[in-house]
């Protein structure tokens, strides 16, 4: 029953991932390859005010959402210029220097031994110590986050991102300030990732810089992916599929040599019958072309 | 005063001038058109106007307001509105979208109001509203629903040209709005452009190959050469002057010698 709360309190983490990702691909047209940079500012914003500073967990997630969010939009005002292939390598490149002083910068983040003895959160003397509890407050998170990212797009703002998601050049000749709302929508999509990367950090208790590295961004391009963008319930069925399906590999009895090269073979097939068969993800809304 | 005027504007590309010292100016109310071969930097021009391209000497001004340097998201809201060559509507969005997205001043546009404000406060009333009355003017209200991919080439020119109606702009700059289309979607469009100007008191900035079209509908000309202006006038006294027969052929013989 542990476990599967375990992985249920997973599942919910990355839907949110998914989610917020995708007001940035599939709706802003922005492909990104750091989604995991906003996720780990958020974790070590709240891991370090709180264990560091002693600060009330929740003003260190407030805190992180406002890091993240702000470095948000100064990367997508510098990556602005970049159209396409060129963004998505900008977005790596970014995520690349960023694990590197996760890594390395050891005397504020301990370096690649991580910070350990991270504490549950207590608000008005109600602690949040017990795995139900904390389910229970990682999924009020995640359904006020997908609540603030339907209201999100289904508003003018929503509109317009679309509609400069399909041709930017009309837009700004329609007089929208196309810079803004692209910078805006990964704003928001950062200080939402940083939200549940500060609350992964108070549930797990120990962070690394090597659960925010590049492959972790990749992971969450993937389920956007596989779900399909544009679609939040693509984000949950994507992140359900990509955190089960290794879970489930275990239990067919592989040797563990052989089971993580398997998982992989799995998902890179999973991704090419993808692209070739479905390129729009299992519910989503556009192609990716 | 004029409306719009070009102030002796130049744009370079890379060692060819596209745009040689032009000006002329477009009076309020009226349809004016850019007429002039192929090359002859009509286009140009309209990138000018509306800051896709900066200016390398001289000025634009628009009610008197210099537009040099300003971005170009800021043009429209000052009450230039364009229309691109290829309809370029968003493929995606339905038609009643494609308009709304247009309308500007709406509070929903700021994503906090999207999220915060209560339920129904950014459900757009009023600017769904006016992409109504923009729909039923160009006759594609029973297509509102439609994603806009799914119209005819026509119909996206038409949307085309009701999302600049949308903006609200004064002076609307159309790039070729009729080229390709049939007959009777040219004429629709014609009738568009006048009524838009003799009830819905615009001004229209006009690039168009259709001799008819420009005869028919245009109460000023500017002919362009080679990026720069070598007549203008009412329709009537630029129709048969022998310049713009020369412009035409001239070009056309020195086309054919090139390719003998």
């Amino acid at each position: 029953m542990a476990y599967l709360l375990h992985l249920l309190t997973l599942i919910v983490i990355y839907s949110v991932l998914g989610a917020s990702l995708n007001l940035m691909v599939g709706y802003a047209g922005l492909l990104s390859l750091a989604h995991a940079v906003f996720y780990g500012i958020g974790a070590y914003t709240s891991a370090l005010l709180v264990t560091k500073l002693g600060v009330n967990p929740f003003l260190g997630l407030g805190a992180a959402v406002t890091v993240a969010a702000l470095v948000a939009a100064l990367a997508a005002a510098l990556f602005l210029r970049f159209r396409d292939d060129y963004f998505i390598l900008a977005t790596m490149g970014l995520q690349i220097i960023t694990h590197g002083i996760f890594h390395n910068w050891v005397s504020l983040t301990n370096g690649p031994f991580g910070i350990y003895g991270i504490p549950r959160p207590t608000l008005a003397g109600l602690p949040f110590t017990s795995n139900w509890s904390y389910f229970g407050l990682t999924l009020l998170a995640a359904v006020v986050i997908l609540w603030a990212l339907h209201r999100l797009v289904e508003s003018p703002f929503g509109r317009t991102l679309r509609a400069i998601r399909d041709d930017e050049v009309p837009a700004l000749i329609l007089g929208k300030n196309v810079g803004l709302y692209k910078v805006l929508a990964s704003a928001a999509a950062g200080g939402m990732a940083a939200l549940i990367g500060g609350l992964y950090a108070h549930y797990i208790r120990y962070i690394g810089p090597d659960s925010f590295a590049l492959g972790e961004s990749i992971f969450i391009f993937t389920i956007v992916i596989i779900g399909g963008s544009g679609n939040w319930w693509g984000s949950i069925l994507g992140a359900a599929i990509l955190i089960l399906l290794p879970e489930g590999l275990r239990f067919v009895g592989l040797p563990s040599a052989v089971a993580g090269p398997v998982q992989q073979m799995i998902f890179g097939l999973l991704l090419m019958g993808l692209m070739l068969y479905r390129p729009q993800g299992f519910v989503g809304r556009y192609r990716f072309e | 005063m004029a409306l719009l005027e070009v102030r002796d504007g130049v744009k370079d590309f890379e060692g060819l001038r596209a745009v040689n010292h032009v000006s002329f100016s477009v009076e309020e109310g009226k349809i004016t058109s850019l007429i002039g071969p192929n090359g002859a930097g009509k286009t140009t021009i309209f990138n000018l106007i509306s800051g896709l391209l900066p200016l390398d000497s001289g000025e634009i001004l628009y009610r008197g307001r210099k537009l040099n340097g300003m971005p170009p998201h800021r043009i429209p809201t000052l009450g230039i509105g364009r229309m691109l060559q290829d309809p370029r509507v968003f493929r995606h969005l339905t038609v009643l979208e494609n308009i709304l997205v247009a309308v500007p001043g709406q509070r929903g546009e700021n994503p906090l109001h999207a999220i915060f404000a209560p339920r129904g406060s950014h459900r757009d009333g009023p600017a769904v509203e006016r992409a109504q009355e923009i729909l039923r003017f160009i006759e594609l209200e029973k297509r509102a629903e439609v994603l806009a991919h799914d119209l005819s080439f026509g119909e996206q020119r038409l949307l085309s040209f009701g999302r600049v109606l949308a903006t609200g702009a004064e002076l609307l700059l159309l790039d070729e709005p009729t080229v390709g289309l049939d007959g009777s979607m040219v004429n629709r469009l014609s009738d568009l452009f006048q009524k838009t100007v003799a009830q819905g008191g615009k001004t229209i900035l006009l690039i168009e190959h259709n001799m008819e079209v420009v005869m028919g509908i245009s109460d000023y000309l500017v002919v362009l050469v080679e990026g720069g202006v070598i007549l203008e006038g009412p329709p009537e006294a630029v129709r048969n002057h022998p310049e713009l027969l020369k412009a035409y052929l001239g070009t056309a013989h020195a086309a054919e010698r090139r390719w003998s």
